[in-house]
């Protein structure tokens, strides 16, 4: 099937096609998936080359299961997450200790143009927000990334984590609030001026 | 700015900038895809069991003459012997008259008697 007829389709309907050995549809899912759950596990592991084999783990699970695939029961990308979070705490629990990254990893600012000083700016944004992440308690990063990076509703989270969606409320409120700890005293470091 | 707003903006520039897949993950997924995706099951036409049909009266009778090929050879065999014993072309006559196979009166059937007559009342008025 061309590829500008399948591009509107929903996920359910090109996991379907890809079932029956439509090649386009894989190459839509890809593209739509693939990046998603990439970034979601590289938020939520800390480490990219991880983050690469739980992101492609998962995809390859969506592809082993597309032929038993029942439409309508829940959403391709809700089960994609909630399998990339079984697998990251799979690998939590492996290393069995916390990434190193702290946020004094965070780079300084250096000095140089503007362009090149606002790029290390916001890479040192990232990098403070990712150190501050992985300094949570694994489900509480979890539901922060799902929440505010991942722009999930709660009862979506709350079906991902396998929790009720007063706990999802729970875990983000206090996730944020560790961050917030976190990060105080590090406006003007992150680039940001008192009177911002 | 509070800390709180800190945090949404450091969150609005990670929902503005996502992590960018390197295309080497990309492909090993797509590879993935490929590897692991169903074949389409092949098309089988079904298979149409064959009916016996009654031989009738005439398919018998055509057969025990040899086939369609025969009973046309015959048919037509038939056919030129009825219009030659007819028609009685001169050729034929000379041909019988050589072998002394002809006779000296020949018979022949009028179909239409008073055929004759009438064409002779018509010609005369």
């Amino acid at each position: 099937m061309p590829r500008d007829t399948i591009a509107p389709l929903s996920d359910d309907a090109l996991l379907i096609l890809y079932a029956n050995g439509d090649r386009d549809a894989a190459r839509h899912l890809t593209e739509r998936l693939a990046p998603k759950v990439m970034a979601y596990a590289q938020r939520v592991l800390g480490d990219r080359a991880e983050a690469e084999d739980v992101a492609q783990e998962a995809m390859l699970r969506l592809w082993r299961m597309a032929p038993d695939w029942r439409p309508g029961e829940a959403q391709v990308t809700t089960w994609l997450y909630r399998v990339a979070t079984n697998l990251a705490t799979d690998r939590v629990r492996q290393r069995g200790r916390r990434r190193a990254t702290t946020l004094d990893d965070a780079p300084e600012v250096a000095d140089g143009q503007p362009g090149a000083l606002q790029t290390m700016i916001e890479a040192d944004r990232m990098t403070a927000l990712q150190a501050a992440l992985d300094a949570l308690p694994e489900r509480q990063r979890q539901a922060v990334v799902l929440r505010h990076i991942e722009g999930l509703a709660n009862p979506e989270i709350a079906q991902i984590l396998g929790v009720g969606v007063e706990a999802v409320e729970s875990l983000t409120a206090r996730g944020k609030r560790a961050l917030t700890a976190l990060l105080s005293g590090r406006r003007q470091d992150l680039g940001y001026g008192e009177g911002e | 700015m509070t800390e709180r707003d800190l945090l949404n903006d450091l969150f609005a520039e990670a929902q503005a900038k996502p992590v960018a897949p390197s295309p080497e993950f990309m492909a090993r997924v797509l590879a993935d895809a490929a590897a692991h995706q169903p074949q389409p099951a092949p098309i089988v036409r079904p298979v149409v069991p064959a009916v016996a049909r009654p031989v009738g009266l005439v398919a018998r009778l055509m057969a025990a003459l040899g086939g369609a090929a025969a009973v046309a050879g015959v048919s037509s065999a038939a056919m030129a012997g009825l219009v030659l014993g007819y028609v009685q072309p001169e050729p034929l006559m000379t041909l019988a008259d050589s072998y002394g196979l002809a006779t000296a009166s020949t018979a022949s059937l009028d179909l239409m008697t008073g055929y004759d007559s009438l064409l002779s009342v018509e010609s005369s008025e």
